[in-house]
């Protein structure tokens, strides 16, 4: 059930800044300087750092009387409030938490972080020349589920939430004008107009990973550095290593890791089943395009929020490289939706 | 039009069967942004451009064909050109398996800096031509919008190709007065801010081995902070061992970087890396006369030494 | 942070053919220097890639000492020559980069000089007692972006 309220910007401030901690995304910070500016939001690169962070403990150990004591160290999990755009929320609500909350065994850490966060989703009026949400089944207007959706008008916020009791500040919301109604929906088709990649189509995933072996993909990955600032700074991309830190007391550490590292794959008796660049791009595209949709009901392990496109040192875009291969396998796009 | 004719050098390369492919630039997806091309068939050759958008250090390739066969014909600017000249002293690629397209540079333009500059520009709005940079129709004076480690260029001609497009500039802005050097900023902080600075930065890094990746210089085939038997760093990004990732990657440059910025450039969260690497440089040059990457024969400063070196520092 | 109980701790790469047997000389003569010092026998200055020295500071020395032959003397001929070369180069960057120069010291001490070696570890350990324990820009660990 949908409720949608109208509530002026300076409430809107004023709930912000009566929460515990705020965060938001440098993206977000972009585009909405003026509603954290009053409010001493922390930022992140990258929004998937607020539930699965660069690096952390797992445990401490020590060599102590002849046994290893060891030491579980459990996170401190703050309330938060976060500000983001539908990409990323859709990367935290879609992606990461099936990977670690699903099932019989979620990750512990993982759901103490996730669960003392609100999402705050902002809708993305001016999609940028790196947006591609819609391509993945995204949308720069998406309400995304148990979130607040925002739309910042002049000097009031359109609201838009499942669940009203929730949030405080529905106290402060009143009924939408008619005429708000109409200029959100003028806003949404704009908005989706300026993103010209289609929806691809459910075939995809199932085409794209018959094409395993074809040689384009040596002529994609050719460029690619094979550095981690795509996947580092990629909210869906969840890879990670653990290690020790230090020989005789330390701590149990776990960091990200990514599949263009060739250590990534590297098995102990020397053998890598991803030796080259070729390899590891293409596990790069198809985890999420092909085997990440194939397990988890059509969603895609991407989110289009282009940030990849904009860090890559070499213009490596994931837009072409998928479009090409979609060529390729014939599977196309869907019809509109 | 220069463009014009790398196209045509490359063209009659592929045609004639002299090369196996061609290493360029191409449009990149972005604007303001270029991205490597390599062109095997003649009709792709199109596809090439040059422009001060051409950021990436192409001999960072070469290092793909390491033992191969094939003949590559690369295009290269001033320090790329320096970083292929290394790569042929330390014997990681044949010369006579190489045909350079040397494109003297008049230095790139840091998107970033053009944006702040011109607000709102599109890339139909800046023109290149030879060398002259008109933006919305207006001469525009490129040096304001360098890249940083473009202010310290000594060597904007490429010391050795094979062919030559355009003109050679001679001397790069290194001593000219109107561009500040991107290592002076640095120099003038005090050691506390410089500290300061650098711990700052440090905790920012994500350790993606980004700037070790772009590096035309980085060819081992394990990492020393890949490495885990011993592992001398540790793989999380804690901010003293990215610290340490970066004064081991420094060391191994020093007397080899050719000072190309490539690594700052590739930075995804643009921490201005280039320095460490171009300080280690410059004290070299100053101590040891020892210029990276020109071609005179002369014996890496670290593979040799003088009785009568400097040794104050030792008790 | 200095405590009372605070003692430097110091790693010392000793090169194998000087250094190494002026320590030893030091001890079968009874001198007497600062416990301080942890040796690690290298076989040549020359051999001491600035990697070890990076990785002694990560695992927790408070200073480093790397020795050698003088000069002429070394046994593999020039070892200590391009040692010396590398070091400067090193040093410099450490230097312009904020490090205290004292962290990090070099010398040249020859079989003969027990004398020497003693005296070089009691002026290492004095300049690295006087700085304090080393900072290392490292942050508590933590699980929490939050902080």
């Amino acid at each position: 059930m949908k409720h949608a309220g109208i509530v002026k910007k300076s409430d809107f401030i004023t709930w912000l800044a009566s929460r515990e901690a705020v965060i938001t995304s440098e993206r977000l910070i972009r585009r909405h300087k003026e509603l954290v500016s009053s409010v001493s939001a922390m930022e992140v690169r990258n929004v998937k750092e607020t539930v699965f962070p660069g690096f952390g403990t797992l445990f401490s150990y020590r060599w102590e009387d002849r046994r290893w004591i060891i030491e579980d160290i459990p996170v401190t999990a703050k309330k938060c409030t976060v500000l983001v755009h539908p990409c990323e929320a859709t990367a935290l609500n879609e992606v990461l938490d099936r990977v670690f909350m699903n099932g019989e065994h979620p990750e512990r850490d993982y759901e103490k972080l996730r669960s003392s966060l609100e999402l705050v989703t902002i809708a993305c009026e001016e999609p940028e020349s790196t947006c591609f949400c819609r391509m993945v089944g995204g949308d720069p207007f998406r309400r995304v589920p148990d979130t607040l959706f925002v739309v910042p008008l002049e000097d009031r916020l359109y609201v838009e939430c499942e669940e009203p009791n929730v949030w405080e500040l529905w106290k402060k919301c009143v009924k939408v004008p008619s005429e708000v109604e109409k200029e959100i929906a003028e806003k949404e088709k704009k908005s989706r107009e300026a993103l010209p990649d289609p929806p691809l189509s459910e075939e995809v995933p199932e085409q794209l990973y018959r094409l395993f072996e074809d040689e384009e993909w040596d002529n994609i990955a050719w460029k690619c550095l094979n550095c981690g600032a795509c996947t580092y700074l990629c909210p869906t991309c969840y890879c990670f290593d653990i290690h020790a830190d230090g020989r005789l007391k330390g701590y149990q550490l776990r960091s990200w890791d990514a599949c263009m590292f060739p250590r990534f794959t590297l098995h102990a008796s020397g053998h890598n089943p991803r030796p080259g660049y070729r390899e590891r791009v293409r596990q790069r595209v198809l985890h999420k395009f092909s085997y990440f949709p194939m397990r988890e009901e059509g969603r895609f392990g991407c989110v289009g929020c282009g940030a990849c496109v904009e860090v890559c040192p070499v213009n490596w875009d994931i837009r072409e490289a998928v479009q090409r291969m979609v060529k390729k396998s014939g599977a196309g796009y869907a019809r509109s939706s | 039009m220069y463009e014009d004719k790398i196209r045509k050098i490359a063209w009659d390369l592929l045609e004639k069967g002299n090369v196996d492919f061609i290493i360029g630039w191409e449009k990149g997806s972005l604007p303001f942004l270029t991205a490597p091309l390599i062109c095997r068939d003649v009709a792709e050759t199109e596809r090439l451009v040059w422009n001060p958008f051409c950021a990436n250090n192409l001999a960072r390739y070469l290092k793909y064909y390491k033992g191969g066969k094939e003949k590559i014909a690369l295009c290269v600017k001033g320090c790329d050109a320096r970083a292929v000249s290394v790569l042929l002293r330390e014997e990681q690629i044949e010369r006579e398996r190489l045909v350079l397209i040397g494109l003297p540079c008049h230095g790139l333009i840091n998107p970033k800096k053009l944006l702040e500059n011109f607000p709102d520009i599109t890339p139909g709005e800046v023109e290149w031509e030879e060398g002259i940079l008109r933006i919305r129709g207006k001469e525009e004076n490129i040096v304001h919008l360098l890249e940083g480690s473009c202010t310290r260029c000594r060597y904007p001609d490429p010391p050795i190709h094979d062919f030559l497009v355009g003109e050679k500039l001679g001397e790069g802005y290194a001593e000219s007065s109107e561009v500040e050097d991107m290592l002076e900023y640095y120099d003038k902080m005090s050691t506390e801010e410089r500290e300061e600075f650098f711990a700052r930065e440090m905790e920012r890094c994500i350790r993606c081995y980004a700037c070790r990746n772009a590096c035309p210089l980085c060819y081992c085939q394990e990492c020393f902070a890949e490495s885990t038997r011993p592992s001398w760093v540790s793989p999380a990004p804690l901010a003293f061992d990215n610290l340490l990732f970066q004064l081991g990657r420094t060391m191994h440059m020093a007397g080899r970087c050719v000072e190309c910025g490539a690594c700052g450039r590739s930075c995804p969260v643009e921490i201005p890396i280039d320095i460490l690497p171009e300080k280690v440089a410059e004290s070299i040059r100053k101590e040891f006369g020892f210029e990276s990457g020109l071609d005179t024969g002369e014996t890496a400063p670290l593979l040799t030494y003088r009785e009568d070196d400097q040794e104050d520092f030792i008790k | 942070m200095k405590t009372l109980d605070w003692e430097p701790k110091i790693v010392a790469f000793l090169c194998h053919w000087c250094s190494y047997a002026g320590a030893d000389l030091a001890g079968v003569s009874r001198m007497q220097y600062p416990p301080n010092v942890r040796v690690i026998r290298v076989p040549c200055s020359g051999a001491i890639n600035p990697l070890y020295i990076f990785k002694a500071l990560r695992e927790g020395a408070d200073g480093v000492l790397v020795s050698g032959c003088h000069p002429g003397d070394c046994h593999y001929i020039s070892g200590n020559y391009y040692a010396r070369r590398k070091f400067m180069v090193m040093k410099n960057l450490l230097e312009w980069l904020g490090f205290e120069p004292e962290r990090v010291q070099f010398s040249w001490v020859s079989a003969s000089e027990g004398q020497k070696f003693s005296q070089v570890v009691e002026e290492v350990v004095e300049s690295v007692r006087s700085l304090g324990p080393a900072r290392k820009m490292i942050k508590e660990f933590s699980f929490d972006v939050r902080r």
